[in-house]
C-alpha cells in the first residue's frame, strides 16, 4: 500500500510539473476584443505614463482590451522573433527603423495596404513618409513618428564656454570642445557612443561627414581612405579627453540630463529624458537643443540619420481589424499631439504634422531641419544589422584602446564585413 | 516481461523502476531532448528569422573554428573560470575558518554573508557596474575624494580592468557559496584528531596543513569542480556589466552563444558554439562524477 501511495504521489507531482508549464491563453472578455500590443516605450520611464494613458483611453472608448507586452529597446527585436516563432499571440507592435526590416524579413507582417486600404493611407500620409514603411512594394509599417538622429547640445554649457552659436565645422567643433574641457567643471564635451550597438550608429554619420561610408550602393564594403581619417579623428578626441570609453546612449542621456555633457547624438526622444529629469517641457530647448552635425569643409551638407517609430500589424493576428482600429487611434491628432507635447515625438499624419504647434515648435525645428537631408542607417535594410554593428563596434573599440592602428581597424572591419554580408 | 512475486505485489526492483520513470520522463523532456536537439541544430542553418532550416553538415563548425576571435573567447572563458573560482574559494576558506572559531557573532555573520548569494546575478551586475562606472561610479568618487586620482578611471572601458571587475563581482556573489560548503567541511574534520595533534605540539599552521587539509581534500575537490562548472555556465554578471566588451575582452562562451543566437539570429551557429561549450563542461562533469563515485 505504501509503495502504491509513493508511486501515485510521484506521478501526481510529475504531472503537476507539466501542468504548470501550460500556456495561458488570451481570452476575449465577452464583449470587446482582446489584442496584444508589443514594444519598448511602455517600459521606459519617460514614456511609461503616456503609453498607459493611450491604452486605457482606447479601452474606455472602444470596449476592447489592449494587453501590453514590453521589453527594453535593445531586446525588442529578439523578443518579437522568439514569440513569432513560438506562435504566441501578437497583434500590433512598435518597431523602429533599425529593427523594422529584421522583423519584416520573417514574413509575418501584414500588408497595411490591405488592412487600411491604399486610399486611406495616401490621404493621411505624405508619400515620402509612407515609403519608409515599404519593403518590396508592400506597406509593412505604418509611420507613427519620424525625424532624425542628429546632435543635441546644452546651450547653457556652450554659453559658459563662450559659444553663443553652435560650431558648424569640425575645426570649430574641436575648438568648442577644447573650451568646454577648459571650463574644468568635469563636463564631458562630446558623448559619442563608444560601447554597444549605438557606437556603430554614431560612427556612420561621421564616416559620411568625412566622405565615405560602410557600404557602397551595390552592397559591397566601401570604407574608403576617409574611414582611416575618421577613426584617427576619434582617437585624437579620445586622447584629448573630449570623448570617453564606456559611453553608450543611456549613459549619454543621463549625463546630459545632469548637465555633465555638452554634446551627444540623439533623436527627439531626448526631450522625454529631460522632462523626466524635471525640466518643464516648454523650457527644454534651453538645456537641450538640436543642431546640424558639423561638416568637414564649409558648404558641405550636414549629415544625420533617419529615425522613426512605426506600427506593424501581424499577419497571423485574428484581430487585425481591432489592431488597425487601435493604430488609427494612436495616430489620431489628439493622441499624437499629446505624445508630441509630452515627449517631443513628431506626428507624421498630414493633419497633425501641419498644425501650428508642431510647425512652430522650437525644440522640434532642429530635428526637422536635419531630417531634410537624413539618410537611413546603412544597416537598416540588412537582416544581420546587429552582427554588422557588432563588427564595427569591436574594431572601433580595439583601435580606441590602442590594440590596433586606424589603418588596421579599417582593414579588419573591411575583411569581417565582407564575409558577413 | 517482469513477473509479479509476493502474490501479485510489486517487488522492490519493480517499485524502484516505476518510481524512476517520472523522473526519467522529466529528464528526457527537459534536458536530454533539448540537448540532442541542439546538437542536431548545430548541423543546420536554423535562424530566428525563418522557422525552416537546411542541413549544412560541418559548415558551422568550420566557421566557428576558423574565426580567430573564437579562441580568444575560449581563452577569456578559461581566465574567467580559473580566477572566478580560485578567488572566492580562497576567501571563502579564510572566512569559513574565521566563522568556525565559534565566537559570539559567528552565526549572525554566517547569515549575513549568505545575502550576497541570494541576490539575483543581474542585480549584482548592475550594482557592481555602478560601483565601477567610469563617469559617476562610487569607486571613482571614493578615490577622487581621497586624493588618489585626479581623473576618473574607466574601469569597464579597458580590457584588462573590465575582466578584473567582472571577476570581482562574480567572486563577491559566490563567496558565501564556497564559505557554506567549506564551513561544513571544516566542521566534519574529527575534533579528536585536531586535539591529538595539539597535544603532540602542533601549532595552528601545522594542524591546518597536516590534519585539516587532508581531512577536507574531497570537499575541496568537489567544491572547486562544481564552482568551475558554475562559472563555465555563468552569463548574467558579465552580460549586465559589459555585454562582453570592450572589444570582446569579457566575452565568454555563454555570451558568445547568446550573441550569436539572439543578436545575430544564427541559431545553428549558436548551437555549434554551445556544443563545444557542452564538451568543455562534460570534461569537468566527468571528473566530478568520478570523484563522487570514489568518495562513495
Amino acid at each position: 500500500m505504501r509503495k502504491l501511495l509513493s508511486i501515485a504521489l510521484v506521478m501526481i507531482l510529475s504531472l503537476s510539473l507539466f501542468a504548470g508549464g501550460a500556456n495561458e491563453s488570451t481570452v476575449a472578455d465577452g464583449e470587446g476584443t482582446s489584442i496584444v500590443w508589443a514594444g519598448w516605450s511602455g517600459e521606459e520611464e519617460a514614456t511609461r505614463d503616456i503609453f498607459q494613458r493611450m491604452r486605457t483611453t482606447y479601452e474606455e472608448m472602444s470596449g476592447n482590451t489592449v494587453n501590453w507586452v514590453g521589453w527594453t529597446w535593445a531586446d525588442t527585436a529578439q523578443q518579437l522573433l522568439i514569440r513569432l516563432q513560438g506562435g504566441e499571440q501578437l497583434d500590433i507592435a512598435q518597431a523602429d527603423i533599425g529593427i523594422f526590416n529584421t522583423v519584416a524579413q520573417t514574413g509575418t507582417l501584414a500588408d497595411l495596404n490591405e488592412v487600411f486600404g491604399e486610399e486611406w493611407l495616401k490621404e493621411n500620409f505624405a508619400e515620402a513618409t509612407l515609403a519608409v514603411g515599404q519593403i518590396d512594394g508592400k506597406q509593412l509599417g505604418l509611420p507613427w513618428s519620424m525625424a532624425s538622429i542628429t546632435m543635441v547640445y546644452n546651450p547653457e554649457i556652450l554659453s559658459r564656454a563662450g559659444w553663443d552659436t553652435v560650431p558648424t565645422t569640425i575645426e570649430e567643433f574641436e575648438a568648442c570642445m577644447a573650451d568646454i574641457a577648459a571650463l574644468g567643471e568635469g563636463i564631458i564635451p562630446y558623448g559619442v557612443s563608444t560601447k554597444d550597438d549605438t557606437a556603430a550608429g554614431d560612427l556612420m554619420p561621421w564616416l559620411w561627414t568625412f566622405g565615405t561610408s560602410l557600404f557602397n550602393e551595390d552592397g559591397t564594403v566601401n570604407l574608403g581612405p576617409e574611414a582611416v581619417d575618421t577613426i584617427n579623428w576619434y582617437k585624437d578626441m579620445l586622447a584629448k579627453g573630449y570623448i570617453q570609453m564606456d559611453i553608450g546612449r543611456g549613459d549619454a542621456r543621463q549625463l546630459f540630463a545632469q548637465g555633465k555633457m555638452a554634446f551627444y547624438d540623439d533623436a527627439v526622444v531626448a526631450k522625454g529624458q529631460a522632462v523626466s529629469a524635471g525640466v518643464d517641457p516648454a523650457e527644454v530647448v534651453n538645456v537641450c537643443s538640436a543642431m546640424p552635425r558639423p561638416v568637414l569643409n564649409e558648404g558641405d551638407e550636414s549629415q544625420s540619420t533617419m529615425w522613426g517609430h512605426m506600427l506593424v500589424i501581424f499577419d497571423s493576428s485574428k484581430h487585425k481589424d481591432t489592431a488597425a482600429d487601435f493604430a488609427k487611434f494612436l495616430i489620431s491628432d489628439e493622441v499624437a499631439l499629446e505624445y508630441f507635447e509630452q515627449n517631443g515625438m513628431p506626428p507624421v499624419t498630414n493633419s497633425a504634422a501641419n498644425t501650428e504647434e508642431v510647425l512652430n515648435d522650437p525644440y522640434l525645428k532642429g530635428f526637422l531641419d536635419a531630417t531634410a537631408t537624413a539618410k537611413l542607417d546603412e544597416t537598416a535594410r540588412m537582416t544581420n544589422a546587429s552582427e554588422i554593428k557588432t563588427i564595427v563596434v569591436e574594431e572601433l573599440q580595439r583601435t580606441l584602446l590602442g590594440q590596433t592602428t586606424a589603418e588596421e581597424c579599417v582593414e579588419n572591419m573591411r575583411a569581417r564585413l565582407s564575409s558577413a554580408i | 516481461m517482469a513477473k509479479f512475486k509476493n502474490n501479485g505485489r510489486l517487488t522492490d526492483t519493480q517499485t524502484g523502476v516505476l518510481l524512476v520513470i517520472p523522473g526519467l520522463a522529466v529528464f528526457i523532456a527537459v534536458i536530454l531532448y533539448p540537448f540532442i536537439s541542439a546538437i542536431l541544430m548545430s548541423f543546420t542553418d536554423r535562424s530566428l528569422l525563418n522557422p525552416n532550416s537546411n542541413v549544412v553538415g560541418f559548415e558551422n563548425y568550420v566557421k566557428v573554428f576558423s574565426d580567430p576571435y573564437f579562441f580568444k573567447t575560449v581563452w577569456t572563458t578559461v581566465v574567467f573560470v580559473v580566477f572566478a573560482t580560485l578567488i572566492p574559494f580562497t576567501l571563502g576558506l579564510i572566512w569559513a575558518i574565521v566563522l568556525n572559531q565559534g565566537f559570539r557573532l559567528s552565526e549572525f555573520l554566517r547569515g549575513v554573508t549568505l545575502v550576497n548569494w541570494i541576490i539575483p546575478g543581474t542585480a549584482i551586475g548592475f550594482l557592481w557596474s555602478w560601483i565601477f562606472n567610469g563617469q559617476y561610479g562610487i569607486l571613482n568618487g571614493l578615490l577622487t575624494s581621497m586624493g588618489i586620482i585626479d581623473e576618473n578611471i574607466s574601469f569597464l572601458g579597458q580590457p584588462v580592468s573590465a575582466l578584473i571587475c567582472v571577476i570581482i563581482a562574480r567572486s563577491w556573489q559566490m563567496l558565501p557559496w564556497y564559505m557554506a560548503f567549506l564551513l561544513g567541511g571544516l566542521q566534519s574534520v574529527p575534533q579528536d584528531r585536531i586535539e591529538a595533534a595539539r597535544i603532540d605540539g602542533a601549532n595552528n599552521l601545522q594542524t591546518f596543513r597536516y590534519i585539516v587539509i587532508p581531512g577536507m581534500r574531497q570537499i575541496f575537490f568537489l567544491v572547486l569542480i562544481l564552482g568551475a562548472i558554475g562559472n563555465l555556465q555563468h552569463f548574467d554578471i558579465p552580460w549586465t556589466m559589459t555585454e562582453g566588451g570592450p572589444a570582446r575582452a569579457t566575452t565568454t562562451l555563454s555570451i558568445e552563444v547568446y550573441r550569436t543566437a539572439f543578436k545575430n539570429w544564427k541559431l545553428g551557429q549558436a548551437a555549434t558554439v554551445g556544443t563545444v561549450w557542452a564538451i568543455l563542461l562534460l570534461l569537468f562533469s566527468v571528473v566530478y562524477l568520478k570523484q563522487v563515485k570514489e568518495s562513495d
